[in-house]
């Protein structure tokens, strides 16, 4: 299964106050906000269980074929440590790891398949697909009717979830 | 209330978060917050909470759930004020 999903940490403080009052609690659960509220870094810490839930709800979304809803209270995550982490929803789970740096929090689904990701723009990652492919020309990227994108490679199809905030733009695939 | 004046004030709501300014200008009950004005999920957040200060109402998950149009979010709204 593949999802991502990426805050751009300086665009973030621009157009979003997690801190304004009932924010927190018409996205988190009772436990994450007290993980939240007992960090050193709150305002990263929230980022990073937003950037879960996003990732595991792509994943799940594309998985079922569901439509889109905006629901991250059915989404309950747990922190493993400062990258692992496992997001529930329902009876299932999915695992997910978490990138941080000063400027950014990435976070994606891990797949037993072992997934790719890639930063840049759409005409970067497809140069790279032409490359990692050996294909004659650079391919399409296409999108489900829900909006979800996918390649095909060689008449076969190759999922790809992709997420952009501020200067960011990832790719798993 | 009628559906014109909630989606009127509705416009007023969304418009500091929308990204795509030529359909906010198109608004219409069709118009979806993210794939249409391009809101940012998280700010889905604060259209919620914006509705919630307006109407002077307060919205349960699952009515948050189905507000990611402005078609659904008009009843919502509707419903709560009835």
């Amino acid at each position: 299964m593949i999802g991502n999903d990426i805050v751009d940490l300086a665009k973030a403080r621009e157009e979003s106050n997690v801190f304004r009052p009932r924010y927190l609690e018409k996205i988190c659960k009772d436990t994450e906000i007290s993980i939240v509220k007992s960090s050193l870094y709150p305002v990263e810490t929230f980022w990073r269980i937003w950037t879960m839930k996003e990732s595991a709800y792509k994943a799940w979304q594309r998985n079922l074929k569901t439509i889109p809803a905006f629901n991250p209270l059915a989404f309950k995550c747990e922190l493993k440590n400062s990258k692992e982490g496992v997001v529930y929803h329902k009876s299932s789970l999915l695992s997910t790891k978490t990138t941080q740096t000063a400027d950014f929090i990435y976070s994606e689904v891990i797949s037993t398949k072992g997934n790719r990701c890639f930063f840049g723009s759409n005409e970067e990652f497809l140069d790279l697909i032409k490359l990692q492919y050996t294909l004659n020309s650079v391919p399409e990227l296409n999108k489900t009717n829900l909006g979800l994108p996918f390649l095909i490679i060689n008449n076969k199809l190759l999922e790809v979830s992709k997420t952009h905030h501020g200067k960011y733009q990832v790719f798993q695939y | 209330m009628t559906s014109e004046a909630i989606q009127a004030r509705l416009k007023t709501i969304v418009q500091p978060y929308v990204n795509h300014h030529e359909n906010f200008e198109n608004l219409s009950l069709e118009s979806d917050f993210i794939a249409d004005l391009e809101i940012n999920s998280a700010n889905l957040v604060d259209v919620v909470l914006d509705v919630e200060d307006e109407f002077d109402i307060r919205i349960e998950n699952e009515d948050m759930e189905k507000m990611t149009n402005v078609k659904a979010t008009v009843e919502v709204i509707q419903k709560k004020l009835s």
